[in-house]
């Protein structure tokens, strides 16, 4: 059990309140949003009477109960047990960028090297990365506002860290290599291995995590031109992944998004942004790939 | 109709807004209870979507979708209470969550070992910066993607990753490398 494993466990001694712990809360929101009512132009008679308005707001909140509802409905029918579906026209856009992706240069790196990366965010600062390939050595995270960290290596158990002080320590440690050999390159495979790693402690399945997993992947990971088709492939199997068009990457740039909307949500949020045209990943809303992973030697080198 | 819809909507129809309660304020209660204890969280889930209200016209969707944003006013409000964060972290070490075990005895035992830890690790998570706390909590216990939590917090992604990394090194020195719990149940599972 790692410190996040663990924190979540922390976590799960608080529960989600009950409607009646929330009431006075609602209550006050309601009272200014009633009462905003009242002056608000627009669509709102300015001569509706108050008590009318709260009818209107007790009518809401009666048609609120019945979508809050069907929301759980919804989210039972895409519980953790419910095998994938695909959604064809999504499917076949991702299986397009798959067989892009399947086609770029095959590299398979040694140990010693490192995954670079380079993205850049809203604000227009950079990020340049470079990931240990076997999460045994030290690599280097930089950005275009001159921070510079080292991501320290997991060298026989143990790799550098610093205590609550700042102080310089040594801590143990487990590898987080940045290439993947076990990575299926069959979709069917691929989720189930995701699916092995987001277990939650009841053994049930996590789809919230096997997106996440796929994400994270994505931009963050040497994956080899088979794995990220399958990658692509295995996007298009998850229900809750639909297509965006005209989505913009952190630079402007547009292109075709590709959105999940998780269980219990009802709002689909872009997470990969492709080129259109060229089916090639461009990034996310918050994060754009300026050069998508690849392998060089030691930190600092670009490709 | 999605949040987007419902916030722009809610200019001109206010009252529309208390979808937006339904929806996510059982989520940012439970956040804020889990910072800073049952009774803030009663207060403070009203104060968040109050302001959420007021500033609803300077929502983006592009940024975004609506609940981390909210969480992102949330933990603005947390950042005004953070001696009671660190009493809420105190007052949790004496109160362990439930583990699973197999028989009394042995709860018995896991529970010492389980105390001590969680003992070990709140007093870490009241020593991180507030900032590194912010960016582990929603992570590890919100389970807000990096994205997310860029945007609530209004920071750039490689921000997030940098604290959330220097989080996770801190926690593990303080954890000493080793989970006793982890340690206890296995030898009791596998002799």
């Amino acid at each position: 059990m790692d410190e996040i494993t663990l924190t979540r466990e922390l976590g799960r001694g608080t529960p989600l309140p009950s409607p009646d712990r929330l009431a006075p809360a609602r209550a006050r929101l309601l009272a200014e949003l009633t009462a905003d009512s009242a002056q608000s132009p627009g669509e709102t008679s300015p001569q509706t009477h108050p008590r009318r308005l709260t009818r209107r707001v007790l009518a809401l909140a009666a048609a609120v109960a019945v979508v809050v509802a069907g929301a759980t409905t919804t989210l039972g029918d895409r519980g953790p047990e419910t095998p994938p579906v695909a959604t064809v026209p999504v499917a076949q856009f991702l299986d397009t960028a798959a067989a892009v992706a399947g086609k770029e240069q095959d590299v398979v790196p040694r140990g010693d090297q490192f995954v670079y990366a380079k993205t850049i965010g809203p604000d227009g600062t950079s990020r340049e990365s470079w990931y240990s390939v076997d999460g045994r050595h030290d690599g280097l995270a930089r950005t275009s506002k001159g921070a510079e960290e080292v991501i320290p290596g997991c060298i026989e158990g143990r790799q550098k860290g610093s205590d609550s002080t700042g102080q310089a320590v040594q801590v143990s440690c487990e590898p987080e290599p940045h290439v993947r050999p076990d990575l299926p390159t069959d979709p069917s495979a691929l989720i189930t291995w995701l699916t092995k790693r987001s277990l939650d402690k009841n053994g049930k399945r996590n789809v919230n995590g096997v997106a996440k997993d796929m994400w994270s992947l994505s931009d963050g990971y040497w994956l080899r031109p088979a794995q990220r088709a399958a990658l692509y492939r295995a996007a298009g199997m998850i229900d809750g992944i639909s297509l965006v068009p005209n989505s913009k990457d952190s630079t402007g740039r547009t292109g075709t998004g590709v959105a999940w909307t998780s269980p219990g949500e009802s709002e689909p949020q872009v997470m990969w942004i492709f080129d259109a045209t060229t089916h090639v990943l461009l990034g996310s809303p918050l994060s754009s790939l300026v050069t998508p992973p690849l392998i060089v030697d030691e930190p600092g080198q670009r490709p | 109709m999605d949040d987007a819809s419902i916030l722009l909507r809610s200019r001109s129809r206010p009252e529309e807004f208390a979808v937006l309660f339904d929806r996510h304020a059982p989520y940012i209660h439970r956040y804020l209870a889990r910072r800073l204890g049952d009774q803030h969280a009663d207060d403070l889930v009203a104060e968040t979507f109050l302001a959420a209200f007021r500033r609803r016209d300077t929502f983006r969707p592009e940024h975004g979708d609506v609940r981390p944003w909210l969480y992102g006013i949330a933990t603005n409000l947390i950042a005004q209470h953070r001696r009671d964060e660190a009493r809420a972290l105190r007052l949790k070490r004496a109160v362990p969550p439930d583990t699973d075990t197999v028989c009394h005895a042995e709860q018995v035992a896991v529970d010492v070992t389980a105390a001590a830890l969680w003992q070990v690790l709140t007093a870490a998570l009241a020593d991180l910066a507030d900032g590194d706390r912010d960016v582990f909590l929603l992570i590890a216990q919100e389970e807000l993607t990096y994205e997310q939590v860029a945007a609530a917090l209004r920071i750039p992604v490689g921000t997030v990753r940098s604290r959330l990394h220097r989080a996770r090194t801190r926690l593990r020195a303080a954890l000493g490398g080793s989970n006793p719990l982890t340690t206890v149940e296995q030898e009791i599972r596998h002799g």
